[in-house]
């Protein structure tokens, strides 16, 4: 991982999308069976921007992340087995079982803290980005956070510290359109965060198409602006959270719809193909129009293959 | 020298001479630099001062995150009060950090509105309450000696911690017991005086009561052990115990407006070495004075002291 001009080739894009999926998926079927009493918050459907973020960061950058951080963990080198048994809070696992899912960060790898609490992380990376510029650093700070966290008023408090401080920052928003059960129009006014960022002179990025290279491409020169200008970005990512369903009982005889937004996906099965819906919300979706049929599905039975070597 | 002057002067040697070191905060290199308490500190070698904007809960977190990253920081905070908007941080954040092997110093450094006059928000005087969420050490200053030791062993040492000085005396004149001990090595405790009569107890900010009351007693011939607990966390009172169980008579004084005082912790502990009827405690009644604007003086009744600390007493 770490920044480089060079792109991945399509090959190596196309395995690590399908690992950060079939790991996911893996950790589904355990949290289907009840086998964590952790709460597990899975990103289905983030896996580009995860690799994306994983690709551009530099040696010494540091990631910031929030309850919602499966995809990051696994994209910056963290194993199915390592996760697993962090989940079942074993000694062996990624933070030796003393952080379990919604505080995951694993320091070695460049996170360096997350959050459970909405917008609680902001603050935390102003003060790694603004330790980065009093070092003299050439780190950047990615900060990851979302569109319900952006109503905190440390969305805010943040940005205006990182602005006025001059620090060095990627504010990645990843905008699934949800916060717990509400979409945003069911709880809010939109928000134009162009203007926002704007109106504290931020620049300002939107990533929309779940194309992974070109996430990373945009990302690296993103990064090189925050640099260059000591000035938080703000990045605005549109995705959908995968693995909704409809509920149906008695109250709900004709069905619920639930987004999914913690636990078990209960209608997404771990399949040799792992495509989960035909659009491009979906990354493997975009990710399979670069390739023969033939030839992605048998990248993903050798990823499938080796993420069960691994577990085994 | 007033209180102000002598702590700024133990802030200025002690963070000339910290190596990297942020200290921000609002004013903090401003208009009267948070009343003088952080006049003369500016940027200079390896130290950054910094005014800030006015995010509260946004500096809190800035400072968890500098000392994450190996640089030390003070958040110089004119009012405590301006700490409940920072709370998720100085809570969950600081639980998380735990965990971490810290290399870096993070000090929250605040003015404990005590005055009396701004209105019913001044019901909090004290740190009990935020210290007890936080779960973190928590000094208060109320003495010249007191105030060297803490400054001197947390200002900017690994880890995290407040420390408070009051508002109410800061333009008095600095203070200092007759004697100095400081039981734990640490700041935590500390004793002033000594005698064989009482064991008289200081929490929160009232310490100057208690130096004048031990003076007090002393000129009717009665000597006693003095001690300010400056530590807001649970401690070890076991030099305090000891004391009681010496003096069979202890009288404890705490100005905190708070149901949640650390001084019960010391009232429990010394059931197992005082019959209760020898322990007299001086707090502040909850009533209404806690929730409008007034002098709020903490004021020692010395004759209930004189009958509680009388040998015919008991």
């Amino acid at each position: 991982m770490g920044p480089s001009s060079a792109l991945p080739n399509a090959r190596a894009v196309a395995s690590e999308i399908l690992k950060l999926r079939f790991a996911q998926l893996i950790i589904n079927e355990q949290v289907k069976k009840g086998a964590f009493r952790i709460p597990v918050h899975l990103a289905l459907g983030h896996e580009a921007i995860a690799f994306a973020v994983a690709h551009a960061i530099g040696p010494h950058d540091a990631l910031v992340l929030s309850h919602r951080n499966i995809h990051y963990n696994l994209a910056l080198g963290a194993t199915v087995r390592k996760i697993l048994d962090e989940f079942r809070l074993e000694p062996t696992g990624l933070a030796s079982g003393g952080l379990g899912s919604m505080n995951l960060s694993n320091s070695a790898a460049g996170v360096l803290y997350t959050s459970s609490v909405l917008g609680n992380n902001l603050p935390v990376a102003a003060g790694i980005a603004f330790a980065d510029r009093l070092r003299h650093s050439d780190a950047v700070t990615v900060v990851v956070t979302g569109d319900g966290a952006m109503e905190e008023g440390a969305f805010y408090e943040t940005l205006l510290m990182m602005r006025s401080l001059r620090c060095s920052a990627l504010v990645i928003v990843e905008n699934n359109g949800w916060s717990l059960a509400t979409s945003i129009t069911e709880r809010r006014c939109a928000i134009d965060l162009a203007a926002l960022a704007g109106g504290i002179g931020a620049p300002f990025q939107r990533l929309t198409g779940n194309v992974a290279l070109l996430y990373l491409s945009q990302l690296q020169q993103l990064r090189q602006q925050a640099l260059a200008e000591a000035t938080p970005v703000v990045v605005e990512v549109d995705l959908k959270t995968l693995g909704d369903w409809r509920m149906v009982n008695t109250e709900y005889p004709n069905g619920k719809y639930i987004n999914y937004h913690a636990g078990a996906a209960p209608k997404v099965d771990l399949a040799e193909w792992p495509l989960l819906i035909e659009s491009e919300a979906d990354p493997l979706h975009v990710l399979a129009q670069h390739f023969a049929n033939p030839d992605i599905q048998k990248i993903a039975r050798d990823v499938l293959e080796r993420l069960k070597e691994e577990i085994a | 020298v007033n209180y102000v002057e002598h702590v700024n002067g133990l802030l200025r040697d002690r963070i000339g001479n910290a190596g990297r070191l942020a200290v921000y905060g609002q004013n903090v290199c401003a208009g009267s630099c948070i009343g003088g308490l952080m006049r003369g500190i500016v940027s200079a070698g390896e130290v950054t001062v910094v005014n800030t904007p006015n995010t509260e809960n946004g500096l809190v977190g800035l400072g968890m995150g500098l000392m994450l990253r190996g640089v030390s920081a003070i958040y110089a905070m004119k009012q405590h009060d301006f700490m409940l908007l920072g709370v998720d941080q100085l809570a969950n954040t600081a639980y998380v950090l735990r965990r971490h092997p810290l290399s870096a110093s993070f000090t929250i450094l605040t003015v404990v509105v005590d005055s009396g006059y701004e209105g019913p928000q001044s019901a909090l005087n004290n740190l009990s309450e935020l210290c007890s969420i936080a779960r973190l050490p928590c000094y208060t200053i109320t003495n010249r000696d007191d105030a060297a030791l803490v400054v001197d062993r947390h200002l900017v040492a690994p880890g995290i911690r407040i420390i408070a000085v009051s508002q109410r005396l800061f333009r008095t004149p600095i203070i200092a017991g007759p004697e100095f001990n400081s039981c734990d090595r640490d700041g935590g405790i500390s004793q002033h005086d000594s005698g064989e009569r009482a064991t008289i107890v200081c929490f929160n900010f009232s310490f100057p009561q208690g130096l004048d009351l031990c003076a007090a007693l002393k000129a009717r011939g009665i000597d006693a052990d003095l001690f300010s607990v400056n530590a807001v966390h649970p401690t070890d009172y076991g030099e305090i115990l000891a004391s009681v169980t010496r003096t069979q008579r202890l009288v404890v004084l705490d100005d905190s407006k708070s149901v949640n005082r650390t001084s019960h912790q010391l009232l429990l502990a010394a059931r197992g070495v005082c019959d209760s009827r020898h322990v007299l405690y001086l707090e502040r009644p909850f009533d209404d004075g806690w929730f409008r604007p007034n002098p709020d003086c903490f004021e020692v009744d010395l004759e209930k002291v004189l009958q509680h600390t009388s040998p015919q007493q008991g």
